[in-house]
């Protein structure tokens, strides 16, 4: 439940954060720029603004379900932390290839939470003792 | 006589066994992390953090804030330092939104200025030429791994921005730029591989002086601003209109 809690943290500053310390991005981060296309500028859908949530969202649903057992609930778990690990990764990815210095706390955030998900993932397929 | 007592098996009283520990719990239970009301608490809990966390991402892309600025001053100030910044959210923000509505348009007034526009006084170094270039191949569009990758590589600093209040034309509010300075440096330690030959280099560029619009030397450089909706915003086209004359 923490580690789940720390991995959605970790999640929803990242988007609130330049994901590059150098060049053109290091300015804005992707919360910006979504509520920037929101406004409705250079010819963009407003409602694309909304795709900057894809990564908290997968992370917030995972803290919200973290206190429930059963295959079902493992089975959304490990769906949602590999829709958030793919995305966060590769677009990590993407960054890395245009330069590894310009790679900033956005991305490394984003690591951080992927891992902290993973850890957290494996620890809720342990069964609990039962109570008594 | 005493009757027989019958025989009967000595069955062991399953109630008196331990629980065995593989066995879950016969029902919903208070004690405990995972069991009755402190599960349903940890459930509810759980729901009420996630939607805490969701507020500062949620909130403001309901309700964005605005853009363009307050006055036609502010408007300008913006573009400048939203330059100086390597902020393209701030630059789009201050140009007029029918120009970024249509990218097409936009680049078109942009390579109007950037071509009827000239330097005169110190030539930058190439080095410093050379990564401006990439800046301006990402400005035109042209955007690829390399020119943001060579972006990384500058630095730039917006010292002593003054603009005039504006001034009525036909065309929007003139602002003009009274000072500024706008120094540039390149660290080559920070370029890409493909990149080579560049060296550490600066250059400060006088904003308020040095200028040639269509040859002819621009004692007051500004920029022209127009309103759309109560906000102030950059307008490309009736700058590019205002220092070069009119484009039709």
């Amino acid at each position: 439940m923490a580690l789940w809690a720390l991995a959605a943290v970790a999640w929803v500053v990242a988007v609130s954060v330049p994901w590059f310390r150098a060049g053109v991005p290091a300015s804005t981060s992707p919360l910006a720029v979504g509520e920037l296309v929101r406004t409705g500028v250079l010819g963009v859908p407003p409602v694309a603004g909304y795709l900057v949530l894809v990564l908290p969202a997968s992370a917030l649903v995972l803290l919200g379900i973290a206190p429930l057992r059963g295959p079902g609930a493992l089975a959304l778990r490990v769906v949602l932390w590999l829709v958030g690990a793919g995305v966060g990764l590769t677009l990590v990815f993407v960054l890395g290839r245009v330069s590894a210095f310009a790679v900033g706390w956005g991305a490394a955030l984003v690591v951080v939470a992927t891992v902290l998900g993973a850890v957290a993932l494996a620890f809720s397929t342990v069964r609990p003792a039962a109570v008594r | 006589m005493t009757e027989p007592v019958p025989q009967r098996p000595d069955y062991a009283v399953p109630a008196a066994l331990p629980p065995s520990r593989d066995e879950p719990p016969a029902g919903p239970s208070d004690d405990g992390l995972w069991g009755g009301r402190g599960r349903t608490s940890l459930k509810v809990g759980a729901w009420v953090a996630a939607a805490l966390l969701a507020l500062p991402v949620v909130v403001p892309l309901l309700a964005p804030s605005p853009t363009g600025a307050a006055s036609p001053e502010a408007a300008v100030e913006q573009l400048l330092n939203g330059v100086a910044d390597l902020d393209p959210v701030a630059i789009v923000g201050a140009i007029d939104p029918d120009e970024t509505d249509d990218p097409a348009r936009a680049e078109a007034a942009y390579d109007r200025l950037s071509g009827g526009l000239l330097r005169l006084g110190e030539v930058p170094s190439l080095d410093v030429t050379a990564v401006l270039l990439a800046a301006e191949a990402q400005l035109g569009g042209d955007v690829d791994t390399s020119a943001v990758a060579t972006l990384a590589a500058l630095d730039l600093d917006l010292d002593g921005l003054r603009t005039t209040p504006g001034e009525e034309t036909p065309l929007g509010t003139r602002v003009h730029v009274e000072a500024g300075d706008l120094a540039v440096r390149v660290d080559p330690e920070r370029l890409p591989g493909d990149v080579a030959g560049i060296g550490r280099a600066s250059y400060t560029m006088p904003l308020a002086e040095g200028w040639l619009a269509g040859g002819v030397p621009l004692e007051r450089p500004s920029l022209v601003a127009v309103e759309h909706d109560g906000r102030w915003y950059v307008s490309l086209e009736a700058s590019a209109d205002d220092l070069l004359g009119s484009a039709g």
